[in-house]
């Protein structure tokens, strides 16, 4: 990276990062809503090598894993399915924009009802709401098809199974690809709520409240950072995959 | 042979005559081009001609229910899959294809050496040689071409309608060939069809009898440009 790029890069972290420390040391908020910015970096550094901060994560990480996983699993074959066949997806519609219409805090009662206040109601919750966005997103794709691509599919006269596999699905890719990534931020979202809610008692979440109740803001504040850095490459990661995958728009970007 | 008959073909929008009794047909093997000015109604006689527009007055027939029909459109980038490499693009689906044909079609294209290239690495004149390989690969009886290099500069729209004139010339399948470029479609055609503005009606229908095999050195003949006059005379007062 040239180094005027790299700058670029960098000069709004790095003012941001003065800017709290200017508005610590004027005292312009409370200190101990906002603590001294070398505290936070201290702090964040001391989580780096505690074996407790790396259980957390861990715990985390796999439910946000299983939750992306499984909302993968059902999300894209079902969006296949409702954009390929104009009838089901019609019945769906409504439903389907029903359920998305829900935010996925007005469903923690519900699946701990059914599945437990453990890692069970925590990983489902997250997946089904992703499920839905990659769905959608998945639908969108197949029933925006280029026209173009599905007349030579006509006049060439291919089998249904090239069309699909050749033709409409690798079409659907950047609008699943755009699905995925808005997915696993939600997982992550739903994760890291649910971890805080009533009865948890491991992971980022519970960890990010649990330092909040003990006063300790500065590890509060170091654990917020860690959650966010993992969010970000969680989005780089599938935004990589999409890169190489989807190789023939990358002239475009 | 006669391969297709339109006879006394009309089409009108709500506002607008767009096509007014028009009758002519193609022989097996013909290179026909339809020139007329932009908007005169060259494509919309295609989609008709081809079966994807079905309302219209007059009628059009195949002398064969069963030939094989191929078209290529103005836009480079919707005549191929950018997902598919050049020889998967124009195999498609189709295993019987005989890897040597398809060499052979591509190496008369000039593509050959691009064949495990995708099509964003080509220029769009290569894409549409490419899209017309394929038609030639999987043995298309007529083709169906709309001004499929009038979006090329100069140099790159001569380079391909060269190819496509060398590959055409030892394949002679038939080929209906709309354009806006009185150059292309002389040195391409054995017939040019001189349309008018709207309503559109066939003004001449102009022979060009100049020798096969042509090539580019025939631009600067005296008999092109005497079929260039006539052609230019044709349309003058439309102008």
């Amino acid at each position: 990276m040239r180094y005027d790029k790299l700058l670029q890069y960098l000069v709004m972290p790095l003012s941001l990062i003065v800017a709290a420390l200017i508005i610590y040391h004027l005292g312009l908020f409370n200190r101990l809503m906002f603590p001294n910015p070398v505290s936070i970096v201290k702090q964040f550094f001391a989580l780096l090598l505690s074996s407790e901060m790396y259980t957390d994560l861990a715990l985390t990480l796999s439910r946000v894993i299983s939750g992306t996983a499984i909302s993968i699993l059902f999300g894209i074959p079902a969006g296949l399915i409702l954009g390929y066949f104009n009838r089901i997806y019609t019945m769906f519609e409504f439903l389907i924009d029903f359920f998305r219409s829900i935010p996925a805090t007005a469903l923690f009662p519900l699946f701990m009802l059914f599945f437990g206040i453990g890692n069970m109601s925590k990983v489902l919750l997250s997946a089904w709401i992703a499920m839905l966005v990659i769905m959608v997103n998945t639908s969108y794709g197949v029933r925006h098809a280029n026209k173009a691509y599905l007349k030579i599919a006509k006049v060439y006269n291919t089998s249904r199974k090239f069309l699909f596999m050749n033709i409409i699905f690798p079409g659907a890719l950047p609008s699943i690809f755009s699905g995925l990534r808005i997915g696993v931020s939600l997982v992550l979202i739903v994760v890291i709520v649910s971890e805080m809610f009533f009865g948890s008692v491991n992971g980022l979440g519970h960890a990010i409240l649990d330092a909040q109740l003990r006063y300790q803001i500065p590890e509060m504040y170091a654990l917020i950072i860690i959650t966010g850095l993992i969010g970000y490459a969680l989005n780089k990661l599938f935004l990589s995959i999409e890169v190489n995958l989807i190789h023939w728009t990358r002239s475009e970007h | 042979m006669t391969l297709l008959t339109v006879s006394k073909l009309s089409k009108k929008y709500p506002n607008t005559h767009v096509l007014d009794n028009i009758s002519f047909n193609v022989k097996q093997g013909e290179f026909i081009s339809i020139f007329g000015p932009n908007g005169c109604g060259k494509s919309t006689l295609l989609n008709i001609i081809s079966g994807l527009d079905r309302r219209y007055t007059g009628s059009v027939s195949f002398t064969d229910k069963g030939i094989k029909k191929a078209y290529i459109f103005q836009n480079a980038d919707e005549s191929v899959l950018p997902w598919k490499s050049i020889t998967e693009n124009v195999r498609l689906d189709n295993k019987t294809l005989k890897t040597r044909r398809i060499k052979e079609v591509l190496s008369e294209l000039k593509l050959w050496k691009f064949r495990d290239a995708y099509p964003y690495q080509l220029s769009g004149g290569m894409k549409q040689l490419l899209a017309i390989a394929r038609a030639f690969v999987h043995g298309c009886d007529v083709l169906f071409l709309d001004e499929p290099f009038s979006s090329l500069d100069y140099h790159m729209a001569s380079a391909a309608r060269e190819r496509l004139l060398n590959l055409w010339q030892k394949e002679r399948p038939t080929v209906l060939f709309v354009s806006h470029d009185i150059d292309e479609a002389i040195l391409l055609s054995d017939r040019v069809l001189v349309f008018s503005n709207r309503p559109s009606r066939i003004k001449q229908e102009v022979e060009i009898k100049l020798p096969r095999n042509r090539d580019a050195s025939i631009l600067s003949s005296k008999q092109f440009l005497e079929y260039k006059k006539i052609i230019m005379d044709c349309v003058k007062n439309e102008i």
